[in-house]
């Protein structure tokens, strides 16, 4: 059996984090959210960059290029890292994982039918408009239908 | 079960220095936000393992925050984490925080086995982010230095060694409960143990 060293560590974070001026976690919450508020527009102006990278990266999908698909889910990471920067892109956020199970289940393998990527890509346009809950309830359902037709098929 | 009895209530970032590794700018600067806005002052931001090395070799650093996916031409997270935990130098213990895009229970289990303390998945939250630092308050678990892995315990519900297999610390307990040592409780004392009541006198 190997050796096992146990080492009882006291973090300096914890004993900063109790010593000196202390804010409460409401008023440090509200003013973290003020904050993330006021950068949105960089943030939104970011999702359109990851937008252009996922068109290039399903360029490279069309020519048969797996490349494609790690750029894709590269750049579709960091669309959902993105979708915390606004509360009402929650559910872009939701369709960029639906993405990545996508893209994720293809195991490297350029899909034959690229149709169930291409229709998530739009999704993820539609979701970062200021379209309503209802219709984004409905886009997500679509997405879900997609990825479980898409399931259904590869056990076929 | 929340991982922490009683999470803190006040509390003060403004003297903890953070090393935040993530590559892409725009999540950096989401980030940093929400760590100003928690009151935090002193902020490295790196986009490379590289960069952080370096901030960590001259800086002292008390939190460290890195995404599990790193650049195209960059290993990921997960490897900085190991290399950090297997560097012998003093700060190959600090506590870290890992954000995660797309989470499959493999990938969760990977975080956990590179000696992360805790987990963010992503979009991140201001209030889960903040709540996974100020959990780091109250950490109490000693790191495990072994030959396949180092960082926090990982076995934080005290369950005992499993059924068959003989406990390695000294602390773990048996699974037998034993003989008694006492008369029995009657189910009422039971109860009053679990569920206290008012009672009037």
């Amino acid at each position: 059996m190997s050796e096992v060293k146990v080492h009882k560590v006291q973090y300096r974070l914890a004993r900063q984090l109790k010593s000196g001026a202390m804010i409460s976690t409401a008023t440090a919450l509200g003013v973290a959210k003020d904050r993330v508020k006021k950068i949105e527009p960089k943030v939104l102006a970011a999702i359109e960059e990851e937008f252009a990278r996922q068109d290039a990266a399903f360029a490279d999908l069309k020519q048969g290029e797996a490349i494609g698909l790690i750029r894709m889910y590269g750049s579709t990471n960091r669309l959902l890292g993105l979708a915390g920067g606004a509360h009402r892109l929650e559910n872009m956020g939701k369709a960029a994982l639906s993405l990545c199970d996508l893209l994720d289940a293809q195991n490297g393998v350029v899909p034959a039918d690229l149709r169930p990527i291409r229709v998530h890509l739009d999704a993820l346009r539609i979701l970062k408009t200021d379209l309503d809950e209802r219709d984004q309830a409905i886009v997500l359902a679509g997405l879900t239908k997609v990825r479980t037709h898409k399931a259904q098929q590869a056990s076929d | 079960m929340p991982l922490v009895a009683k999470p803190l209530a006040k509390f003060n970032l403004s003297q903890s220095v953070i090393l935040l590794l993530e590559h892409s700018r725009a999540e950096q600067d989401l980030y940093g936000q929400m760590l100003f806005g928690f009151g935090g002052k002193q902020l490295h931001r790196c986009q490379t393992r590289e960069e952080a090395k370096l901030v960590l070799a001259g800086n002292q650093v008390d939190l460290i925050i890195v995404d599990a996916q790193l650049g195209p031409d960059d290993e990921d997270g997960y490897t900085f984490v190991r290399e950090l935990r297997r560097s012998g130098a003093g700060f190959a213990f600090l506590p870290v925080v890992m954000i995660t895009g797309h989470t499959p229970s493999s990938q969760i289990t990977f975080a956990r086995d590179s000696g992360v303390h805790f987990v963010v998945r992503k979009p991140v939250s201001p209030g889960v982010l903040l709540e996974r630092i100020l959990w780091i308050a109250q950490e109490a678990r000693p790191i495990i230095e072994c030959e396949t892995y180092v960082g926090p315990d990982r076995r934080f519900q005290r369950l005992g060694p499993p059924k068959g297999i003989e406990g390695r610390r000294a602390d773990d307990m048996d699974m037998e409960v034993g003989e008694p040592e006492g008369p029995d409780l009657h189910q009422d004392e039971i109860d009053q143990l679990l569920q206290p009541k008012r009672v009037a006198l």
